[in-house]
């Protein structure tokens, strides 16, 4: 145990470097772009002079790492910074939609896995039945779709011909049904698959065989062997996918201008409103970096093959 | 007594390649308490028919005839559900390879009472007989034993505990399928000491899979040997041993890595076991044969019997 709590420290700290390298690379590539806030916001008919003076408020005329390191140095006093566009803080912007955000990924999550899991368990064993056909094709078709793509057919048919479900923004819960399954259906065929074929693996074990030899019925053996073993990288899966389903979330959130943080990430890099997407790809990296390291705790409890190697680390 | 009786047993894989007759026609008997071994090289459809007594081929195998009598009962006549109840309560089996029978995330003890509380035991009861069964298994520390991963047990210890595992519930026969193939020389020689032993504890029949004549030797009551998915000659070791009568049998012998390991050179039949998707017509085993004759490649030799007790199918067995 206490091996366990060693290395998750150790994983925090090598975590908080990563974000921080995240943060300095994205200010990296901002400096690279062509112009700056102050240009894009600015009307045509304020002088130069003017310009000049509001670059200088911001900033924005000091050298790159300078301007990073006064940003860290108020991120690390809790403070994200302004809005260039808005000159609201950029904490009350974050806030106000993280909630969305988390919404739609978390509940797009929990239904992909709740519903790939099982399927892709109860597919595997019965391979090369006409279910099992079905659904893989079913799941390719679906893998295959670019989410854009799909949230624009979902709303022609459940918005502009059907009429039963809104299209745009949040006025409620219905709201959120087209773009959870805009943003569940794609990756939820990419879990079914994985689920299906790790699932597939396990069954080929020589321990299956010795499960069934002591007599242990179908059921036991399909849940408390395969299904236990199957779920190791499903679960790291589900971890490392987290950042990417927020990532994700941009063009979802841009399609059905969904009230969340990726539609505001999506206006702030067209305004090149630089402290608001910093902000934000900092909340995502520390979002990104803690559920990596859940991932390998929770792998690390259900494989003793990695609490093992942990251990050895540690030595 | 025969506890086991196999009569006419034929097992296919419908493959791409055709049809894989893995087990043709075979038959043979263990009687209550002895040790039956199987023998032949890799590739005869000596696991085949080990696993069809537990009615779990794999895909694409199928059991096309034969009987399975198990106590009387034919095996191939009874449901799904009664053979949950057949598998490891009357049959247990260990494999080749103890390193990946073992399910790598449970404790070695876990897995050993999930059998156990098949029979409705009581989780304390169940976790004793676990450690005492540990103990007949002669793995020292069997209280702490228990509570270790797969993975942290040597190989011959991992054998150990599926040989404990399997006879938990004091099933009446025990199939060992390659028991100590993947175990050093030292360690073999320990199971097979063990697997002979805990017969006579445990009353239990063994049914031991090799293609090591040394094996044989030193563990069987009565052998098999089976040649391309088809039995050649079967009878009381001693007897086998001291009148080896199927050209098979007597190259297998002389492969027998102890004695050769004095001279230095191990001897191997030349040639291989054919493809058993497009058997040999005749004899199988007539175009590796050094005494084959005409009528070999023409028609399959019938079981003769040589003596009391010892059976072989050869045109040529009288020599
Ligand atoms: N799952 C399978 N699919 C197709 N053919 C198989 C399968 N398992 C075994 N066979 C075939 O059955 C024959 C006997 O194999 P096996 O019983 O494993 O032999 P042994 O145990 O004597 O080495 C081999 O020719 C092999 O190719
Ligand atoms: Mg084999």
């Amino acid at each position: 145990m206490s091996d366990m709590i060693e290395y998750t420290i150790k994983r925090l700290f090598t975590g908080i470097f990563v974000i921080f390298a995240v943060t300095a690379l994205l200010f990296a590539i901002m400096q690279l772009m062509p112009g700056d806030a102050i240009q894009l916001i600015a009307n045509p008919r304020v002088s130069p002079e003017r310009i000049e003076e509001l670059r200088e408020a911001w900033g924005l005329n000091k050298p790159a790492y300078v301007q990073y390191f006064y940003w860290l140095s108020h991120v690390l006093k809790g403070d994200l910074g302004t809005s260039i566009s808005t000159g609201q803080q950029v904490s009350v912007l974050i806030k106000a939609r993280f909630p969305y955000t988390m919404l739609l990924t978390g509940l797009s999550l929990i239904l992909q896995y709740i519903i790939a899991v099982p399927l892709g368990l109860i597919t595997a064993s019965n391979k090369n039945t006409r279910a099992d056909g079905i659904m893989v094709v079913l799941t390719i078709i679906l893998w295959s779709m670019p989410p854009f793509w799909l949230g624009i057919l979902l709303m022609l048919v459940f918005g502009i011909w059907l009429k039963v479900l809104p299209i745009s923004g949040y006025s409620g819960l219905s709201s959120l049904i087209l773009p959870l399954m805009t943003m569940t259906l794609p990756s939820l065929a990419s879990v079914f698959r994985l689920a299906r074929s790790e699932v597939l693996e396990v069954l080929r074990e020589k321990y299956v065989l010795t499960a069934y030899a002591k007599g242990l019925n179908r059921k036991r053996v399909l849940t408390f062997h395969v299904l236990r073993n199957a779920l190791i990288p499903v679960t790291v899966m589900f971890f490392l996918s987290l950042p990417w389903l927020i990532g994700g979330s941009v063009i979802v959130e841009s399609v059905f201008a969904w009230p969340g943080m990726g539609g505001l990430l999506w206006k702030a890099i067209s305004n090149q409103d630089y402290p608001v997407v910093q902000g934000i790809i900092f909340i995502i990296a520390i979002l990104t970096v803690i559920s990596n390291i859940l991932g390998d705790i929770l792998s690390a409890f259900l494989d003793p093959r990695i609490r093992l190697e942990i251990k050895g680390d540690n030595l | 007594m025969n506890l086991l009786s196999v009569d006419d047993l034929a097992i296919t894989f419908e493959t791409q390649e055709g049809s894989v007759k893995a087990v043709d026609k075979v038959s043979f008997d263990v009687k209550k308490g002895e040790i039956f071994a199987l023998v032949g090289e890799s590739g005869c459809g000596k696991s085949t028919t080990a696993l069809s007594l537990m009615r779990l081929i794999p895909e694409p195998g199928k059991i096309t005839s034969g009987k399975i009598l198990f106590e009387g009962k034919d095996l191939l006549n009874v449901s799904e559900n009664e053979m949950y109840s057949i598998r490891g309560k009357q049959i247990g089996m260990i494999f080749q390879n103890p390193l990946d029978s073992l399910n790598p995330v449970y404790t070695v003890g876990q897995q050993v009472v999930e059998g156990l509380l098949i029979d409705n035991m009581p989780k304390q009861e169940a976790w004793q007989r676990a450690i005492d069964i540990f103990d007949d298994v002669k793995i020292s520390d069997s209280t702490q034993r228990v509570n270790s991963f797969p993975h942290e047990l040597s190989g011959g210890m991992r054998q150990r505990v599926m040989i404990g595992m399997m006879l938990s519930r004091n099933p009446k026969l025990l199939i060992a399928d390659e028991p100590t193939t993947a175990l050093d020389v030292t360690i073999q020689a320990q199971i097979l000491e063990l697997l002979k032993e805990l017969r006579e504890k445990y009353n239990t029949s063994i049914l031991v899979i090799t293609h090591d004549f040394g094996i044989v030797a030193e563990i069987a009551d009565r052998v098999g040997v089976m040649y391309a998915g088809k039995m050649v000659e079967v009878g009381d070791v001693y007897k086998i041993f001291e009148n080896p009568s199927h050209p098979y049998t007597k190259l297998l012998m002389k492969a027998l890595p102890r004695i050769t390991k004095n001279q230095g050179r191990l001897e191997t039949i030349p040639g291989n076991v054919p493809n058993l998707a497009k058997p040999p017509t005749g004899c199988r085993f007539h175009p590796r044969c050094p005494f084959a004759i005409d009528v070999c490649s023409k028609s399959q030799p019938e079981f003769i019997e040589i003596e009391e007790g010892h059976l072989c199918a050869c045109h040529r067995g009288e020599f």
